[in-house]
């Protein structure tokens, strides 16, 4: 079912991160904690989704040659309201993600699903593209927040309530900050090519990663040759 | 000419549509925003002064201080003045301001700190919020301590790899402190809850 | 098949340099700082050296492995990171801590990075920088070392000359010590308080001296840098001597000697023309006074070195020697 697909590619297939590589400003940024990737997933979901309804029911109204100044007035709307929605109902979370909330304005997968999908789809299939979209991005979100907070904090706190410890773990500082955030992604990229390198060995088939992933032209290890 | 019309149109009516949302939402919001602000500080105050019956943002005194106005949030109860809360900033923290609340009894020690806002390392500077770091300014007057961290001789113990974050607060608290036992005047007329002033 | 009827193109004649024998010179250079930093911290020496070289070999191996390359240990680049990183750890460091930063030197900075020849930074400073960074208490604890008299306002202290230069500035207080000839002796050979491997400048010297007399450095880097670190710390202290220790004791204190001698002339991180290692050599300097001087860390050499590794391609761009018989650029016609 289509609808399906394009509801589910966003989780694995082309996971906005670990797949197309978009949005990596909050992905390096305001992943040091889970709390802090879970607010700015579903915070970039909502945009996510509401520009990519709206780009779809007025994608034959826009002529293209404005089209890429509606894409962004239309997201820098959504953006605005989720901002002002956080800080009035939200403070908390609003605090901590500070600026990384009006910069999902320029958060490259928001404009690159309007322009790649969302103008030249029929608004259900938008919505699926966005949710999907949204719950790949908040999910890579997570991982890595988690990733870097149970190693630079050793413990897991999502609003205070949830806590998990590593028993005996001295943290390393350095996954909370900058360096961290590229060693971690880094990691998890080549550890995401890596199984699908493993799959398609055991499928038969040889696995082609996306062409800025490319190892192909590149002699350092023989992942998936 | 026609085709660049439309653009102009379009892109207009596309602008005063998202301009007219965003005012609704904003005036849906702007109470609770505002409301967010105030109870955010409010807890704060409360926090700091946790003893006192009357209203201390009413009760407020403002001093101006070689052109610096520092509000003072009063705490009394009916026996008479119990203390003060004040916010103080430091511009010298690690990643930016460091805004604090601290409380102080009325003979002049430290009841209570709490951090307002800070852009600290998380899991470095930003243990200034934590427990184990504020609990230690509680009853320290100006008098009886050395206002600097341990680095730099003084009383206050600094966070480990956070010296910077820790006496930007240090520095934060005692600026306030200053002020506040410079002026005892100022808080001497206040009187028992419900007297007039 | 017989090494004759192997075909080659020139040159054939071979200067017998090879890296397993430059890497083994080096070794030969360290073993002075080597011997010093066990008759000084004993135990805790043999126990950090032993775990890095360790670690790193079996980093070095797996790691090669992993990623489809021949095994390439016996090259021992991987023993001298681990001793080097060694080097660089106080004596107080837990064991898992040095194998952590060993592994992280070796994988992240080195193997990822292609290994041999294509890492862009140090990879044993990596590795200290990355355990500097992620457990600052461990890696700024010194052990209760007992610090001979002229040094020592205590008998027993827990921080290092420079770090005691720090505190003491940064609390606007006068200087700790008074630095005269027979402090600097005590610095010259060994009896402060540091890194294993930094402390004893006699020994990294007659490692050093050993390395320019075997060609496996040339002086350019070490002389630009100690140079750069004592001119910049010698007009400071003409400057304010209340505030600032004499170029001598910046010269002899912590890390620099170790850095300069052994680090900062690391034939892949460091540039490859003479001009462009006199720059590289002057930067690190400049960076590590302005980091003792004014940066919040007492010791800057290791930063420094990383920093200067990172710019070594655009020092080697702009130092490129004319092309014999070629023009000079700018006049370029075509």
């Amino acid at each position: 079912m289509k609808f399906w697909k394009e509801l589910v590619k966003g989780l694995w297939k082309e996971n906005p991160i670990f797949r197309l590589v978009l949005g990596m400003c909050p992905a390096l940024a305001v992943t040091t904690s889970v709390e802090n990737s879970l607010g700015m997933g579903l915070a970039a979901t909502f945009v996510l989704i509401c520009s990519n309804a709206v780009t779809s029911l007025l994608r034959n109204l826009i002529p293209a040659k404005v089209r890429i100044p509606c894409f962004i007035v239309v997201i820098a709307t959504f953006v605005t309201i989720v901002d002002m929605l956080m800080d009035g109902f939200a403070h908390e979370l609003h605090k901590s993600l500070g600026i990384f909330i009006p910069l999902i304005v320029v958060n490259c997968i928001i404009l690159g699903r309007a322009e790649a999908f969302a103008s030249r789809h029929p608004l259900w299939l938008s919505i699926a593209d966005g949710i999907g979209m949204g719950a790949g991005f908040t999910l890579g979100l997570v991982v890595l927040g988690a990733t870097r907070e149970l190693l630079g904090a050793g413990s897991i706190t999502i609003w205070g309530h949830l806590k998990w410890t590593l028993v005996g773990y001295e943290p390393m500082i350095l996954m909370i900050l900058a360096p961290g955030g590229f060693i971690a992604l880094g990691c998890l990229l080549g550890g995401m090519n890596h199984l699908q390198a493993r799959a398609a060995k055991r499928r038969g088939t040889i696995f082609s990663p996306p062409a800025h992933l490319d190892c192909r032209s590149c002699t350092m290890c023989t992942f998936g040759k | 000419m026609k085709e660049s019309i439309k653009l102009v149109v379009v892109l207009t009516i596309i602008c005063t549509i998202a301009g007219a949302l965003l005012a609704v939402v904003k005036d849906v919001t702007s109470e609770s925003m505002q409301a967010a602000a105030q109870k955010e500080k409010n807890d704060a105050i409360k926090k700091v002064l946790p003893t006192c019956d009357n209203d201390p943002v009413a009760d407020a005194i403002a001093l101006d201080v070689n052109g610096i106005v520092w509000t003072f949030f009063v705490a009394r109860d009916s026996n008479g003045f119990l203390g003060a809360a004040f916010e103080s900033t430091s511009s010298k923290g690690y990643g930016g301001d460091i805004a604090i609340m601290v409380g102080v009894n009325a003979n002049g020690t430290v009841q209570a700190v709490e951090v307002l806002s800070h852009k600290e390392t998380p899991g470095l500077g930003a243990w200034i919020s934590g427990e184990a770091f504020r609990s230690q300014f509680v009853g320290r007057s100006i008098a009886d301590t050395s206002w600097a961290v341990a680095k730099d001789g003084g009383d206050i113990d600094q966070i480990t790899a956070a010296t910077i974050s820790s006496r930007a607060v240090t520095e934060a608290v005692k600026a306030g402190l200053d002020i506040y036992t410079a002026h005892p005047k100022s808080f001497s007329h206040i009187s028992a809850k419900g007297a007039p002033q | 098949m017989s090494d004759l009827t192997i075909v080659s193109s020139s040159p054939h004649a071979h200067s017998g340099t090879s890296v397993q024998r430059i890497m083994l010179d080096v070794i030969v250079a360290m073993l002075p700082a080597l011997a010093a930093a066990i008759y000084f911290f004993g135990w805790d020496a043999v126990r950090l050296v032993s775990a890095c070289v360790l670690a790193c070999v079996a980093a070095e191996a797996v790691a090669r492995k992993w990623m489809g390359r021949d095994l390439g240990v016996y090259d021992l680049s991987a023993v001298i990171t681990g001793m080097l990183l060694a080097f660089n750890l106080p004596p107080s460091l837990p064991t898992w801590m040095a194998v952590v930063g060993s592994v992280f030197a070796i994988v992240i900075a080195k193997q990822l990075f292609g290994g041999i020849g294509y890492n862009p930074f140090n990879p044993a400073l990596a590795g200290r920088v990355m355990l500097l960074i992620s457990f600052p208490v461990f890696m700024t604890s010194w052990s209760q070392w007992v610090i001979p008299a002229p040094i020592g306002i205590d008998a027993v202290t827990t921080a290092t000359p420079l770090g005691l230069v720090k505190t003491a500035v940064l609390s606007g207080g006068a200087l700790p010590f008074t630095f005269n000839s027979s402090t600097a002796l005590q610095l010259f050979l060994g009896n402060q308080n540091g890194c294993i491997g930094e402390v004893s400048a006699a020994a990294l010297l007659l490692g050093g001296l050993y390395l320019l007399w075997r060609r496996c450095i040339s002086w350019h880097i070490p002389g630009a840098y100690l140079g750069t670190v004592a001119i910049f710390s010698g007009i400071l202290w003409l400057l304010n001597p209340e505030q600032n220790l004499s170029p001598l004791f910046h010269v002899l204190a912590g890390g620099l000697m170790l850095g300069a001698l052994f680090m900062a002339t690391d034939m892949v991180t460091s540039p490859v023309t003479k001009r462009g290692m006199l720059v590289f050599g002057a930067g690190c300097g400049v960076l590590t006074m302005l980091i003792r001087k004014w940066g919040g860390y007492p010791e800057g050499v290791s930063f420094a070195i990383i920093l200067m590794n990172a710019i070594t391609p655009l020092i080697n761009r702009a130092t490129r020697p004319r092309v014999f018989g070629g023009v000079k650029s700018g006049k370029k016609t075509s």
